[in-house]
């Protein structure tokens, strides 16, 4: 086992490399062919070339090949290479001008609390449906998990979350603030419309929900069908005449062997929460790292993609890793050399 | 492990109480002075250190942080006195500027002439990348603090600028200094009211990283804490103010990406002022908050240009012909659901000179267009291209105002709105344009000279259309080295009506500020000039 962990840890090497170098070339051909990203930052006004050149400048972007199309940019992929890995540091953005690492820093929790809300919620509504139905197949709490999950699915997430947000957020949480007289943290914090830095962890309950509601139904589904498929196995009906009682049987046996595509699906789930959520972060205002991507990308900042996926890359090849070492533990018949 | 095993239920219930109580409120309200905290939407800055932004969220800020030369007055825009105690000249060349004395930065320096000095010499140095370096560029010896890369982009460093201060500024005593302009320009104490020219303290300059997160600030407001990136930016009123003091307790700017996301805050209740109403809640905002609503024409300016450069736009008449074949008030009104104000003339409605109706060719008269047209000799284009930069839905308004170019003047049109914002702009600058163009312009400091020189100047900064009037630019020239801004004002007016009559650009609109407040503020003030005066809104209760 600690062999087969030692490859996998040197497997990131090679991959967080070619990432690197991918999206390094995609930025400067991005540069290359919509011109210098620095331009925009005037506005309407045309800059006198003098003070264009001098902020090019200041901020490494005055490399000549970026100038012409296709050019990988070896030089200033070496140099970007050097400042990573020697330095730490992973360059600065424009507009304001920060340090790629403080931005990373700065963004992380809020994303981290916003994913580690979708993800408790996930598991424990998400699995909880999903054993309830899978159990009880056939009765009444099966189809309202069925259909609710269903409904779930089809929405997609800009919906559900600007829904959530004039409903839940304002249409709600006015009544509950100016009719009922509820305390602060219920009324602005859980029913508010936005994030709030007064209500760190409370005004990101909604947001997590919407976050976590197409996984919910998909871990809710998948962990259904894995536990009917379980259920029906042989072994199961061999401990049963043995003698086994059914809270054991089911409690340890079947549900150790169905979980297996759930920790899967769980595991990928944390890595998109962390990643994605782009959505729902400019919905309610979260500045965590999906709103931070996406400006990113519009504004064409190149330093701030590179560090903040980089970092992204890290997080899903060590989640990933973890599930796969979570297979391990779950199912004995699996062993890695 | 089992389905709603009891367990399961009370971790997750312990787990939401957890959260609920253990991780409430990090932060207490800010100890205010009395008056109540005035709640603000903005997107994030980009800077709060005066010298660096030159974008609207930054300045909006800046403006409470900062006691500058002069500020704007609400009702006639001419500047008013706040640092300053007296800017004057003979010649409009050479200015002496008197410092009024008892204006302290908020680290216990004091505002004076070295504050100013520094200030702007640090902004003007090249290698500082500060975006309002180029306003600057009016006082003698800018050109010493740039430098330039001998070889472009080639291995060679650009050398160091030969100086770091600039000769057109010279200290005469603690609380005075004299500033030498390149040109005479009469409106220079209306420039000096723009947040470029705001003074920064030693402490500052000393530590500009620092200062760029906790401004060192000498104004109506102080930094309460940190800037918190992209959350919010707190201020409390400066009771050590000299001047008027604000009439609340502090400003606290919410900082939000998404317009929409800030109604809806605004929506429950969490906003005191909701700046710029998004267009798709326009219609809702007139409907739930009328009595709340504020609306006034702005200063910013949509034009179409006509590429001069180009031979079928290169008779007066045509243009003429195009300008009158659109029918401004009709696309403002089913396009924009009338959030815009047709265009008079190509100066802001809100400033010192502006006169109503004096642009003959911004009307609507098709017969009249036709006539201009064939007078001409017909449109000899082929297919007018109409350009607009992506991204901004500017075909919505280019396809009707296209359709009314074909059914009034049979010119058949296409749309060309495939370019990102950079690109645009190097080819409108480069001159590379091959039809009319749409292109926005706003003012830096509130005198009509701004919205003339650099549009339609032959040396103008932004005369993309490639226009050159000798007539215009003596106009311009004599405006600037008028005895008085009022004097000016009259060459300024002058000059717009060549403008008008030439139509280098057809004037399309000027915008128009869409702000909603709550029921908590007493009274709302705006000024046309640099926007909602929050200084002045007083909270009841």
């Amino acid at each position: 086992m600690l062999r087969y962990v030692i490859r996998r840890l040197l497997q990131f090497i090679p991959t967080v490399l070619g990432t690197l170098f991918l999206l390094h070339y995609l930025t400067s051909l991005a540069i290359q062919f919509t011109g210098n990203p620095v331009r925009a930052i005037f506005g309407d006004r045309n800059p006198n070339p003098q003070v264009l050149e001098q902020m090019t400048r200041e901020f490494g972007l005055d490399d000549r090949c970026l100038t012409r199309k296709f050019d990988p940019c070896f030089s200033l992929f070496g140099e970007r290479l050097n400042n990573i890995f020697l330095h730490f540091d992973f360059g600065q953005s424009l507009f304001p001008q920060r340090a790629v690492t403080d931005i990373l820093d700065d963004s992380v929790w809020y994303t981290a609390r916003l994913a580690l809300i979708a993800f408790l919620i996930e598991v424990f509504i998400g699995l909880g449906a999903g054993v309830l139905a899978g159990l009880r197949s056939g009765s009444f709490a099966d189809y309202v998990v069925r259909i609710a999950t269903v409904l779930m699915i089809s929405i997609p997430i800009f919906v559900l979350g600007v829904l959530a947000r004039q409903f839940i957020g304002v249409w709600f949480g006015n009544i509950v603030r100016n009719d009922w007289g509820a305390p602060d943290w219920l009324g602005r914090g859980v029913f508010g419309a936005a994030y709030k830095p007064e209500y760190p962890w409370l005004s990101l309950l909604v947001p997590g929900i919407v976050l976590g509601s197409l996984t919910i139904a998909t871990t809710a589904r998948l962990t259904r069908s894995s536990l009917l498929e379980n259920l029906r196995a042989d072994y199961v009906r061999t401990a049963k005449s043995k003698g086994l009682a059914p809270k054991r049987v089911i409690g340890v046996h079947t549900l150790r062997n169905s979980l297996i595509p759930v920790v899967t699906a769980l595991g990928l789930s944390l890595g998109a929460y962390l990643s994605g959520a782009v959505v729902t972060e400019g919905i309610f205002r979260v500045p965590g790292v999906g709103f931070t991507i996406l400006t990113a990308v519009t504004r064409g900042e190149a330093s701030v993609l590179l560090g903040i996926t980089t970092f992204l890359v890290l997080v899903y090849l060590t989640v990933n890793l973890l599930v796969d070492m979570l297979y391990a533990v779950l199912d004995p018949r699996i062993r890695y050399e | 492990m089992r389905g709603n095993s009891p367990m399961k239920v009370a971790v997750a219930a312990t787990a939401i109480a957890l959260f609920a109580t253990g991780c409430q409120k990090t932060e207490t309200p800010p100890a205010t002075s009395g008056g109540g905290i005035l709640r603000i939407n903005v997107v994030e800055p980009n800077s709060l250190i005066a010298g660096t932004s030159n974008d609207n969220p930054s300045i909006i800020i800046i403006k409470q942080l900062y006691a500058g030369l002069v500020e704007y007055d609400a009702k006639t825009s001419a500047p008013k006195n706040v640092v300053a105690q007296s800017i004057e000249s003979t010649d409009n060349k050479v200015w002496t500027i008197k410092l009024k004395k008892g204006f302290k930065f908020s680290n216990g320096e004091e505002t004076n002439a070295d504050s100013f000095i520094n200030a702007w010499n640090w902004t003007a140095y090249g290698p500082n990348a500060a975006l309002n370096s180029e306003f600057l560029g009016s006082i003698e010896g800018w050109d010493d603090l740039q430098s330039e890369d001998p070889d472009k982009d080639g291995p060679l460093k650009a050398p160091d600028p030969k100086s770091k201060t600039m000769s057109g500024l010279k200290k005469l005593d603690d609380y005075s200094f004299q500033v030498t302009l390149a040109k005479a320009f009469v409106g220079f104490p209306a420039v000096v009211g723009y947040s470029g020219f705001y003074p920064m303290a030693k402490g500052c300059i000393d530590d500009v990283k620092a200062c760029k997160e906790k401004p060192i600030t000498n104004g109506r407001y102080k930094m309460e804490s940190s800037w918190k990136h992209n959350v919010e930016v707190k201020l409390l009123r400066n009771d050590d103010y000299p001047g008027e003091k604000a009439k609340n307790g502090g400003l606290y700017y919410k900082i939000y990406d998404k317009v929409d996301t800030a109604y809806a805050d605004y929506e429950a209740g969490e906003l005191d002022v909701m700046e710029a109403v998004p267009p798709t809640k326009y219609k809702d905002a007139k409907s739930k908050f009328a009595d709340v609503l504020f609306e006034k024409p702005n200063n910013s300016f949509t034009y179409l240009g006509f590429p001069l450069y180009l031979p079928q736009f290169q008779n007066v008449q045509v243009r003429q012909a195009i300008s009158l074949a659109i029918d401004r008030q009709t696309i403002i009104d089913s396009i924009f659901d009338g959030r815009f104000s047709a265009a008079q003339g190509v100066v802001s409605p809100n400033f010192q000179g502006f006169r109503p109706n004096i642009c003959d060719n911004c009307k609507y008269d098709p017969a009249k267009a036709k006539s201009l047209l064939d007078a001409a000799g017909g449109w000899k284009g082929g297919k007018l291209i109409l350009w607009g930069n992506a991204g901004q839905q500017h075909e919505k308004w280019l396809q009707p105002l296209g359709d009314m170019l074909k059914k009034n003047l049979g010119i058949d049109y296409e749309l060309k709105v495939d370019l990102q914002f950079v690109e645009y702009q190097q080819a409108t600058n480069g001159k590379k344009v091959t039809g009319a163009f749409r292109l926005g312009w706003g003012p830096d400091y509130p005198v009509l000279e701004t919205y003339l020189f650099p549009l339609y100047g032959t040396k103008g900064s932004s005369n993309n259309p490639g226009y050159s009037n000798a007539q215009f630019d003596a106009l311009v020239e004599q405006g600037n080295a008028a005895k008085s801004l009022e004097e000016g004002i009259k060459f300024y007016q002058q000059a717009e009506d060549i403008i008008v009559k030439d139509v280098p650009v057809a004037p399309l609109w000027f915008g128009k500020t869409t702000n909603v407040y709550s029921k908590n503020v007493v009274e709302y003030k705006y000024n046309p000039i640099s926007g909602s005066e929050f200084h002045e809104i007083a909270l009841k209760g």
